[in-house]
């Protein structure tokens, strides 16, 4: 499926849609592309340089991670690095409680759950840091407490950011064709990967609305 | 992006002249850097300044090599710990940039308490050492030396590389993509296992990074369970870096099995200031004594060990200009060599026993967790080595051991196996608590559980 002959730098594992897992070779350019992506989404969120953030994620989801890394690294934003579950809750609690966060990145209900038996007010925390990018889960239990977090999601490929009390979620446009077909949003590449995603479909009910002259995608 | 190294071409033994320098002239680049590393932290880490101060000295007293191992203080863990909670700094003074300047946060893994939080930065801007290896591209300290490990273990451009470790010290698949290999990205997960036969097979990688107790414990279920040929999963790999434990004897014969016995690597942090891993002669982890001044001390009186042998392992960072680890006190306990090495590299390497404060006193007999390991897992219920050592206190009168089974038992005779085979081999009296082997591990974290606990 490579598109090209020359060696990946990477290679990643997608773990969704009707033939997953897909093995996926990644390539330096495109990896590139997605970080400087990810900087405008991170510029975006207001995160600035030189003050700490957490990134919580997965060495499995490298392929959508280290754009982040990458990016937050060229923003030179000093960041720390924890998983995504809850038996490593104690290293994004010690992280929490001894930094003076700007944001935190990826937090998941698992992590969240678990940092009061890590002797953090949940609450109170997360009530004054400025940035928060939750994924499902862990957003709706943040906007329960009052927090107003950015969400993140996988478009089979791709990430996509909501905006806190905005509807639908940004993505690479310039990267990603994402097209509606009776209620499921395909995904093809517009710019040349080593791996060619051809309307796939990754099971992404939703369809596409237009904010202020943006695309976004609405999940139905 | 990285760029391409010239030496990928070269097979080489040695990636870095450094790594079979003449052992005086070694000490030489040591001193050099050493001096400079010292009158660095000294003005910029407030707790190296405050440990010195308290001791009446200056890196202006420290002339050579041989003056720091005879004057500077000591650095503990308790004073990190302390100047951490009483100056609520979350670098614990070691800082010796501005928090703004750092790139990476990454930690420990806390299995002994909360994980500390250890610095770098890109380069070593302001030390202005040479660090090994690198170019500024990533941590020259932490995982500045392991290229020069991978090499050794035969790592080369356009291999893949099975990237399944915890992500907790920042990207290490770095190394890896410096000689120009391409790592498979997975999760340190059990439901990644299964994925990571398929790419073994797929891809063929050269190197598993990284092999841990209960990895091996899930790939054993999946062998049954999955009616998987390991043999042919293990044929590309040249390297299986293990780490989190020893490894027992009763896991290396499934390794051994799977055909990977002589190409497991044991990997081992040196004290927090780098990795260190075996070469191929398996002799200990290789220290790499550019990257840091390594010195092996008596736990008890801080008298410092010249000759081979067994104490706990003290190091100094030569290179990261970010975190002023100075002579600090790892609490591990090591068998360190120090004559050059049978693979021709003149640096120390060290085999680790445990920790410092797993030690247990019976009379003046000094007995670890690493003494009795063999002698547990002999017996068939007590296969996966699960045991803890009961420790109150240092001294105690008898050895008391909770070991965990798997299966049904006899247990009564079970207790009797290993009740006369610790106390034959080791001459001590010996009380066996027997515990479904569960409830051991429950105990502990996704990495290892303690080997030893107070009650
Ligand atoms: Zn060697």
């Amino acid at each position: 499926m490579a598109a090209t002959n020359t060696k990946p730098w990477a290679v990643g594992l997608l773990r969704s849609g009707p033939e997953a897992p897909y093995v996926i070779p990644l390539g330096e350019e495109e990896l590139d592309r997605d970080a400087q992506w990810a900087m405008r989404q991170f510029e975006r969120m207001g995160i600035q340089p030189g003050k700490p953030a957490l990134l919580i994620g997965s060495g499995g989801d490298y392929h959508l991670l280290w754009p982040c890394e990458d990016a937050l690294t060229r923003m030179k934003v000093p960041f720390g690095q924890a998983e995504v579950l809850a038996a490593d809750a104690a290293r994004s609690a010690m992280f929490l409680r001894r930094l003076q966060l700007q944001a935190v990145l990826g937090i998941t209900l698992d992590i969240l759950d678990a940092l009061p038996m890590h002797g953090l007010d949940v609450s109170r925390l997360f009530a004054n840091m400025p940035v928060i990018c939750a994924a499902p889960g862990a957003w709706e239990k943040l906007r329960s407490l009052g927090c107003a977090p950015w969400q993140e999601i996988r478009l089979g490929p791709l990430y996509g950011f909501q905006p806190p009390d905005e509807e639908g979620y940004l993505y690479n446009q310039d990267e990603w064709l994402l097209e509606e077909n009776e209620g499921r949003l395909l995904v093809t590449n517009r710019r040349p990967r080593m791996f060619d995603f051809k309307r796939m479909n990754f099971g992404i009910t939703g369809r596409l609305i237009e904010v202020d002259g943006e695309k976004r995608v609405l999940l139905t | 992006m990285m760029k391409r190294q010239a030496f990928l071409r070269s097979e080489t033994r040695y990636l870095e002249a450094v790594e079979t320098m003449p052992r005086a002239q070694l000490l030489v680049l040591q001193e050099q850097r050493l001096l400079k590393m010292l009158s660095y932290a000294y003005e910029r880490a407030p707790l190296v300044r405050r440990l010195w101060n308290a001791s009446g000295i200056t890196p202006a007293d420290i002339g050579s090599r041989a003056d720091f191992i005879a004057r500077a203080p000591f650095l503990t863990k308790e004073d990190i710990r302390r100047q951490r909670d009483e100056e609520k700094d979350a670098h614990a003074g070691l800082l010796c940039l501005d928090p703004s300047e750092v790139n990476w946060l990454v930690s420990t893994t806390g299995t002994t308490g909360e994980p500390t939080i250890l610095s770098h930065h890109w380069g070593n801007t302001g030390l202005d050492q040479q660090a090994p290896g690198l170019n500024g591209q990533w941590p020259p300290s932490y995982a500045g030396s392991s290229p020069r490990d991978y090499w050794e273990m035969g790592v080369r451009e356009g291999d893949y590389f099975l990237n399944f470790g915890f992500r907790i010290r920042g990207s290490t698949f770095r190394p890896a993509q410096y000689l120009g290999a391409i790592p498979i990205f997975l999760s340190y997960a059990p439901g990644d296992l299964l994925l990571a036969m398929k790419l073994s097979l797929q891809y063929r990688p050269t190197m598993w990074w990284v092999m841990t107790p209960p990895t091996v414990r899930a790939l054993l279920a999946l062998e049954r369970d999955h009616k998987i040929d390991m043999h042919d999963v293990f044929s590309s790999y040249k390297a299986v870096i293990f780490a989190g434990e020893p490894l027992g004897p009763q896991m290396r014969t499934h390794l051994e099995r799977w055909g990977v016995g002589d190409r497991i690597f044991n990997m081992s942090a040196l004290g927090d200031i780098a990795l260190a891993q075996d070469c191929r002669a398996h002799d200990g982890c290789h220290a790499w004594e550019d990257v840091a001044l390594v010195e092996l001390i008596d736990p008890e009186t801080g008298a410092v060990i010249e000759k081979d042998g067994r104490g706990e392992l003290v190091v100094t960072t030569l290179v990261n200009n970010a975190d002023a680890l100075i002579r600090f006190r790892t609490g591990d306990y090591v068998d360190m060599k120090w004559g050059t090495c049978a693979c021709g590299r003149t640096h120390a390497r060290f085999q680790p026993l445990g920790r410092t404060g797993d030690e247990i006193l019976i009379g003046d007999r000094s007995v670890l967790p690493i003494d009795v390991w063999l002698l547990i897992e002999q017996q068939p219920e007590c296969a996966d080595g699960i045991f803890q050592m009961i420790r109150p206190q240092r001294e105690m009168q008898y050895l008391h051991i909770r070991v965990g089974y798997a299966g049904q038992s006899n247990l009564a005779d079970l207790q009797a196996r290993l009740t006369t085979s610790i106390q034959a081999a080791l001459g001590l009296p010996v009380n066996i608590e027997l515990v479904p082997q569960e409830r051991i591990l429950a105990t502990g974290g996704h990495l290892k559980f303690s080997r030893t606990v107070k009650e």
